[in-house]
């Protein structure tokens, strides 16, 4: 989807659910795979996905393009921030983001939790993903986040400044002093 | 390990690509309900100020225009006036009912709706006698699809001046549409929807400027099973609502 596709399916969308929904297939994906390389788990990550998309529904009518230098945020990083920040109040108040109005149905819920089992075996098998995952964890939300959006996402410093509303400097500040913690905090990795 | 290798090592990660496409289906099912929730309430927002308004201009007109013309008393007058005409009455007699009725300038249009279709002779015995009656190619034939009947009524001239048969075809609903209807039948929990079909033609009295007009509604019929039950939803597609649930069959596998 290209920029003006995307410009001109959220215009609609502020009118128009059935808009919504497509812009919601294209994203699901990338925004579900984000939230998944921040939790490093799927029913959490499911959750918090809902709220993402519920929020984002919501809000739609007050999402603006600014038109910086250039080019301003787009949707999906509008909806990256939105599941960042929904990522940020699940890891402070360390319970799960259960939507009270998203409730799955109960024709399929055996469906889904047969799903969400075979993707956290399908998860299991990166052991690479998890061992850094977890080390990543362990930092300040702020490293979490780039480092994530860098390294997990490949997300240029441009893209992250957009996501989380900082300038360009700052995440290369922040990923810098994050990669610095996360080696002085890493176990010793055998080769 | 430099800082360097770190970065390279983490750059060289595999990411999972992991997708719950039963989780997707649902939630987008759900922000397609808020969705056209939103878009229903926000509509009913800019339609009350309006209704408001155009209250106040009914209550400013009905005191500066003959008061038959609208209101419960033009409505009487015409019911009045049609009872007296033959085609009309022979209508009404055989079972039809007045589905909707309208005022433009001085003149009532009702829309008269047979509950069951008539066969070609019970048809022509009814309005054979009708002078009124249009003699369209659509009125000489067993109507296929469903006919309604719009009524013309003179209120200045006290008479009834039109009788027009309207032939409502049924039209096939799009994807889209059963979609729609699908989300707007709010089946319960558990029942599982078996078919979306059209309903039954069905028109309404629409009015375009001076002109009234009958036009066919959006309707869906949403039938699904629910408890061991089969229930009919009938669903106005345009207007975002249930009009009807009904229960039609029990388990078959019961008694």
């Amino acid at each position: 989807m290209d920029f003006n596709q995307e410009r001109q399916l959220v215009k609609e969308a502020k009118k128009n659910s059935e808009a919504f929904t497509r812009l919601y297939d294209y994203y699901y994906p990338r925004i579900f795979g984000y939230v998944l390389k921040r939790t490093g788990d799927v029913e959490i990550s499911k959750d918090i996905v809902s709220e993402t998309f519920i929020k984002a529904l919501k809000n739609i009518n007050q999402f603006q393009w600014r038109q910086t230098i250039g080019i301003g945020p787009n949707f999906g990083s509008w909806l990256y921030r939105i599941a960042s920040n929904e990522i940020s109040n699940f890891f402070r108040k360390q319970k799960p983001v259960t939507s009270l109005e998203f409730i799955s149905d109960p024709r399929s819920e055996s469906d889904l939790h047969n799903e969400i089992i075979e993707a956290q075996t399908k998860l299991a098998r990166h052991e690479d993903f998890i061992f850094f995952q977890k080390q990543i964890v362990l930092l300040s939300l702020k490293y979490q986040e780039v480092l994530v959006l860098r390294f997990f996402e490949k997300k240029k410093v441009k893209e992250i400044a957009e996501i989380l509303g900082k300038s360009q400097g700052t995440i290369k500040s922040l990923l810098h002093r994050g990669l610095i913690k996360l080696r002085k905090q890493m176990p010793p990795i055998k080769d | 390990m430099t800082e360097q290798d770190l970065i390279k090592k983490l750059e060289q990660i595999k990411v999972p690509e992991i997708e719950l496409i039963t989780h997707k289906k649902e939630l987008r099912t759900y922000l397609l309900k808020q969705g056209f929730k939103k878009e229903s309430s926000k509509l009913g927002r800019q339609v009350l100020p309006m209704g408001l308004a155009f209250v106040v201009l009914l209550a400013l007109v009905f005191n500066l225009t003959n008061f038959w013309q609208l209101g419960p008393a033009g409505l009487a007058l015409a019911k009045t006036i049609a009872m007296k005409d033959s085609g009309f009455r022979s209508l009404i007699e055989s079972g039809a009912v007045v589905v909707d009725i309208q005022m433009a300038d001085s003149k009532a249009y009702m829309l008269v709706s047979l509950v069951e279709p008539l066969i070609k002779e019970e048809f022509d015995s009814v309005m054979g006698n009708s002078e009124l009656l249009l003699k369209a190619s659509s009125v000489a034939e067993v109507p296929e699809s469903k006919s309604e009947f719009l009524v013309e009524i003179n209120l200045k001239d006290k008479k009834v001046s039109q009788i027009s048969e309207v032939t409502i075809p049924s039209s096939p609903l799009s994807d889209q549409d059963k979609e729609k209807a699908g989300l707007i039948a709010d089946i319960p929990a558990g029942a599982i929807i078996q078919e979306i079909k059209p309903a039954p033609p069905q028109a309404k009295l629409i009015r375009k400027g001076n002109e009234i007009k009958a036009e066919a509604t959006s309707k869906a019929t949403v039938i699904y099973r629910s408890q061991q039950k089969t229930w009919q939803a009938l669903v106005d597609i345009d207007k975002n609502i249930i009009e009807s649930i009904e229960f039609i069959e029990k388990d078959a596998t019961k008694d």
